[in-house]
């Protein structure tokens, strides 16, 4: 399942149900939104056990904060901006570098030849990023927010949100195709 | 969006591959039921369908209260002119270092501290210490911690019943207590007795986007919290507030006449901080191509732009990361901001509203990385006992921005001298700067 699933009016029921403390709704929340919110975490940090910390540390803020949530249809910006937030906060206090680029080199260039850009390429590409355009390109590239709702997640207007991940895009595109 | 081309199209592959070793396993019943149990829901609910439950007496008595304020704070301030006369409220005493003190001596630097390099903090005026609230390695458990600015030393407090969750602490100087709040409920610290006490809710923000407790304010005597209505597709930044009065636990709204419009606002960040000496909310808003700088009156809700003269650059970072830091320097009488700038480089720069004009006091180069203008995350207040900004801590990025170095310090900054002072050096194991 994933956040495009549910209908408006169920999200809006189910939001408000959680945010009373309703296990059943929150629970239902988690199994719609929870592999978009891993995936952020993962594009941020790199590592499965941070991310899952950081997503953990997310649900719970939303347990917390649900209820605060004025427009239930934004819940899956809201919920992957604070998952964002998390994953950056744990990176903070987590000493050195965390994406160690210390992949099987030659494993990972036989994988998926199909692509057109390869994964070890991607993580060094994705190295040279922030933490926070990590999670913009995730949330645009794989879990396909609309503008509006990556307005939504980074605090900005839809046009702003557009402009830069198109800087991001340049800078990958620059790096993965010139570089 | 736009269609993509040939290599977003790879990319977009290449990223769902890539992203399919995120750890996306949850049983989603036991972690709803884990929640509930841990940390149930209280009873009190609150929102905006809580204002039909006020009666209307207390609506006429607080439109009324309202009014006379709006009157008084005219009369009291007048409208505003390109000087801004300087009203210097009430802050309440000042604590003064003891005879033989060495404030700008360096502490022991084998001495106990905070281990979170990004702590909430505020300064008790009549202490004359520095209030931390710092987190552990344990989720839910924070410290209390104190920095004398006379000896340069750190103390642990503590004291029974720390809040479980911070967000900002601000001194309330007329009740003498530190005010903290998680975002949900709201929390008193008493120096002198070492106790914190569980208040009531955190305010009823019909906006509640990035909010947080910010400023005292020395007129109305209560603690501010502010949040953004974050309307900015529009070009304008809205704010919303409600006043804190620990005495009462009751929460006032505190009416904003006009939304502020900055024209191309694309939301980038905005930093605010309170100028007593204009009595004034300095809000300083960023944007992709410019910055600039405005005033609220808070007591007739009205925004005026200031004109400003080339106002930095500074960078918000798209969740805040790298947000710069601001304070109001009483002594220089300025709003000082430090932080990295969208060219990698850092500033510091001090806003002083009466004269409306942003003045550089110093440009770091990019490898000047642990200078506490190119950090992130530090914490920066002032220290009226030795008229000067005290920052604490912080983190260096690493060059990819992966990761970095917690900073454990102390410094003190003069932007009248330009002058640092090393008021602690990093811990053991610390970075040096």
């Amino acid at each position: 399942m994933n956040g495009q699933a549910m209908g408006s009016p169920t999200v809006a029921s189910t939001v408000a149900l959680a945010g009373a403390g309703d296990e059943a709704a929150f629970a239902r929340l988690v199994a719609t939104y929870h592999a978009d919110m891993a995936r952020v975490a993962f594009a941020v940090c790199g590592d499965r056990d941070l991310a899952d910390d950081a997503v953990q540390a997310a649900w719970l803020v939303a347990w917390r904060k649900l209820r605060s949530l004025r427009d239930p249809s934004r819940v899956r910006p809201w919920l992957l901006s604070v998952t964002a937030n998390e994953a950056r906060q744990l990176l903070r206090r987590r000493h050195g570098p965390v994406v160690e680029i210390d992949v099987d080199v030659a494993a990972e260039r036989r994988a998926d030849p199909s692509a057109g850009i390869e994964r070890l390429d991607l993580r060094r590409a994705l190295a040279h990023l922030s933490p926070d355009d990590r999670a913009l390109v995730a949330m645009h590239y794989v879990i396909d927010l609309s503008s509006d709702e990556l307005g939504a997640a980074v605090g900005t207007s839809p046009s702003a949100a557009r402009m830069r991940l198109s800087r991001i895009v340049d800078r990958l595109r620059k790096e993965l195709r010139d570089g | 969006m736009a269609e993509r081309d040939r290599f977003e199209l790879d990319l977009a592959a290449a990223l769902r591959a890539y992203l399919e070793e995120a750890p996306t396993e949850v049983r989603p019943t036991e972690l709803a039921g884990h929640f509930a149990t841990a940390y149930p829901h209280g009873t009190t609910t609150f929102g905006p369908w809580r204002f039909a439950a006020i009666p209307r007496l207390a609506w006429a008595l607080l439109l009324a209260g309202l009014l006379a304020a709006l009157v008084g704070g005219a009369l009291l301030v007048g409208s505003q002119q390109r000087r801004l006369p300087a009203v210097v409220p009430p802050v309440g005493q000042v604590f003064e270092c003891p005879p033989g003190s060495t404030p700008d001596e360096p502490g022991p630097v084998d001495q106990a501290r905070p281990t979170d390099g990004g702590p909430a903090v505020a300064f008790d005026r009549r202490a004359g210490v520095l209030v931390a609230l710092a987190a552990t390695a344990v989720e839910g458990v924070l410290e209390t911690w104190t920095f004398d600015v006379c000896t340069n030393t750190w103390t642990r407090m503590h004291p029974d019943g720390e809040p479980p969750f911070m967000n900002q602490l601000v001194y309330d100087v007329d009740s003498d207590l530190m005010i903290a709040s998680d975002g949900t409920r709201m929390w008193a610290y008493d120096l002198d007795l070492n106790t914190w006490t569980e208040k009531g809710p955190f305010a009823p923000f019909v906006h509640p986007f990035l909010a947080s407790l910010r400023f005292y304010d020395p007129v109305s005597g209560r603690v501010v919290a502010l949040a953004k209505v974050g309307d900015a597709g529009t070009g304008t930044l809205g704010l919303e507030l409600w006043g804190y009065e620990v005495e009462t636990d009751a929460w006032t709204p505190i009416p904003v006449a006009t939304q502020l419009v900055i024209g191309p606002h694309d939301g980038w960040s905005e930093s605010f901080a309170y100028d007593n000496s204009v009595d004034r909310l300095v809000a300083y808003s960023r944007t992709s191509e410019a910055a600039g700088t405005w005033l609220l009156d808070l007591r007739t809700g009205t925004w005026s732009e200031t004109g400003a003269s080339r106002p930095p650059l500074f960078d918000g970072g798209v969740f805040g990361g790298a947000m710069a830091a601001i304070a109001y320097d009483e002594a220089a009488e300025r709003t000082v901001m430090l932080g990295r700038s969208e060219a990698a480089a850092c500033n510091s720069a001090a806003y002083d509203a009466t004269t409306a004009r942003w003045e550089t006091l110093y440009l770091a180069a990019a490898s000047e990385d642990t200078r506490p203008e190119c950090r992130h995350g530090r914490q920066m207040v002032y220290d009226p006992v030795n008229a000067r900004l005290v920052v604490f801590g912080g983190y260096v990025p690493t060059p990819d921005g992966i990761g970095g170095s917690d900073l454990d310090d102390v410094l003190a900054y003069d932007t009248r001298t330009r002058q640092w002072t090393v008021l602690l050096e990093p811990g053991a194991g610390r970075a040096t700067p």
